[in-house]
């Protein structure tokens, strides 16, 4: 196996540059993670991150008419030679029939988030997910609406059932959402029955772990878990999902908890962001309490959950 | 280098960044992701190592920095130490088979996805190395890799310009 051994090596003037651009590299690193969520390098990731946000914004729809077309084009390939008249009137009522499948879908889709508004009395608009992550190190997804429609970073996400995540960085029509998922996620959550208050991570295989828990309590499977509101970072009262599996016991206290979301990001097109959710976590507790109880399942102010978070 | 043959990488790395934004979430599989900027660079540094530079991985390394919310500088550091590396180690090796040429795409590129990684961790991203190599190290590399090859091949089965690929030697004889 004869080697090319006889060329020259990296060329002294490419050997600066590579050193300087390496030494930018790490300068860059060293600026990014120094700085914060307002710095320079941040704020230009943003822009960006916002550009390629809107960009998904337009494209999406195109996105759909690329795929209508490649799929009537490739019908047509496959036929040539029958092709009539009546053929292709079969392939615009099919393709109607999609569209209209398609329409039936979406529409099924955002009955089930009306619903889950009408039920739970969150307020807040309906945004499409037009983008996901283009690393694979991130979870994260791009929805169609951003500050210029009220999103503001630190906002809940919720699918139909349950919240799926929490808005990370916006831009004028479009935000970024971290979903739960991700490693660096975290809720303050508590049991519902319990009401013991824990943290819900996200792990880089993409499941829930129930953390922080007091060493004594060890909740049941099937136990749901909602946000608890503590530290501001999740509206209260709000489904995850339930428990899954327990490892946790009286000898091992730090027996992982694994809770199954109700709701994923993958399988969502749609989801809601949450401008104030009424706080029914707080109703419920002053119902088991005995007072009002009737009324207290009655939406109520953010103020007023917020001063319900805080005396708790 | 000819002006043509700049203004395809060129031509190569916007798509490349395009590539990385619109296609690679959507052709993921499990929790490997393709990164169409590594896979162009460490391409380009295997078909020309000797007129690979540092500029291109570096700037492609920013975009996807950049188009990917991860920390700056991180895939710029990565992608120019070790597609260079690539580069570097290909031209002293390089014996006209497809088994060096693959060989040296798997090393450069499992060396850029390794590195990253560790910047990520660096960084704080909530796991361990051992897991994070498992779930998202080797899945993206062995997906980079098959890119990397098919492209390869393909370019080198009907793109290839001998007339333009060892100009020195041909001036020389």
């Amino acid at each position: 196996m004869p080697l090319n051994l006889q060329q020259s090596g990296v060329r002294p003037p490419r050997r600066v540059l590579l050193i300087v651009l390496l030494a930018v590299s790490l300068g860059l690193c060293a600026v990014y993670a120094r700085e914060g969520q307002d710095g320079p390098l941040h704020a230009a990731q943003d822009a960006v991150l916002g550009v390629t946000g809107s960009a998904m914004r337009v494209g999406a729809p195109l996105g759909a008419a690329n795929d209508d077309a490649a799929e009537a084009a490739a019908d047509l390939a496959a036929n040539p030679s029958t092709l009539t008249a009546l053929r292709e009137q079969n392939e615009q009522l099919r393709r109607l029939l999609s569209d209209t499948e398609e329409y039936r879908q979406e529409a099924e889709r955002l009955r089930e988030l009306l619903d889950m508004k009408q039920v739970s009395g969150v307020t807040g608009p309906t945004a499409r997910i037009i983008g996901r992550s283009a690393n694979a190190w991130d979870q994260s997804i791009t929805i169609d609406i951003g500050s210029a429609e009220g999103v503001r970073p630190g906002m809940t996400i919720m699918g139909a059932t349950g919240v799926i995540g929490q808005v990370s960085r916006t831009a004028d029509h479009t935000s970024t959402v971290r979903l739960l998922t991700d490693p660096d996620s975290g809720a303050a959550v508590m049991i519902q029955s319990s009401r013991e208050n824990g943290i819900v991570r996200g792990s880089i295989s993409g499941a829930l772990f129930l953390e922080d828990l007091d060493d004594d309590v060890i909740p049941q499977v099937g136990d749901v878990v909602v946000t608890s509101g503590l530290g501001g970072s999740y509206e209260r009262g709000l489904i995850v999902g339930a428990v899954a599996s327990v490892n946790k016991t009286a000898n091992n206290p730090t027996g992982a908890i694994v809770v199954n979301p109700n709701d994923h990001a993958s399988v969502l097109e749609e989801v809601i962001v949450v401008f104030s959710a009424p706080d029914l976590a707080a109703a419920e507790e002053a119902g088991q309490d005995g007072d009002g109880g009737d009324d207290a399942g009655d939406a109520v102010s953010p103020e007023g959950g917020d001063a319900a978070a805080g005396a708790e | 280098m000819l002006w043509y043959q700049r203004a395809t990488i060129v031509v190569g790395a916007v798509a490349a960044v395009l590539l990385q934004v619109f296609l690679a979430p959507h052709i993921a599989i499990g929790s490997g992701v393709p990164a169409f900027p590594v896979v162009m660079c460490i391409v380009a540094a295997i078909m020309e190592p000797r007129f690979y530079g540092c500029v291109l991985p570096f700037a492609l390394g920013l975009a996807f920095d950049l188009v990917s919310g991860g920390p700056l500088g991180a895939m710029a550091f990565s992608l120019t130490a070790f597609s260079v590396g690539a580069a570097w180690f290909y031209e002293r090796m390089a014996n006209d088979t497809v088994f060096m040429a693959v060989v040296n795409l798997a090393i450069g590129l499992l060396l850029i996805e390794m590195c990253y990684g560790v910047f990520l961790l660096l960084f704080g991203y909530g796991t361990n190395p051992f897991e994070a190599f498992a779930l998202r190290t080797l899945p993206c590399f062995l997906y980079d890799l098959v890119l990397a090859v098919v492209l390869y091949l393909v370019i080198n089965r009907f793109f290839r310009d001998d007339t333009t690929s060892q100009p020195m030697i041909k001036q020389l004889s």
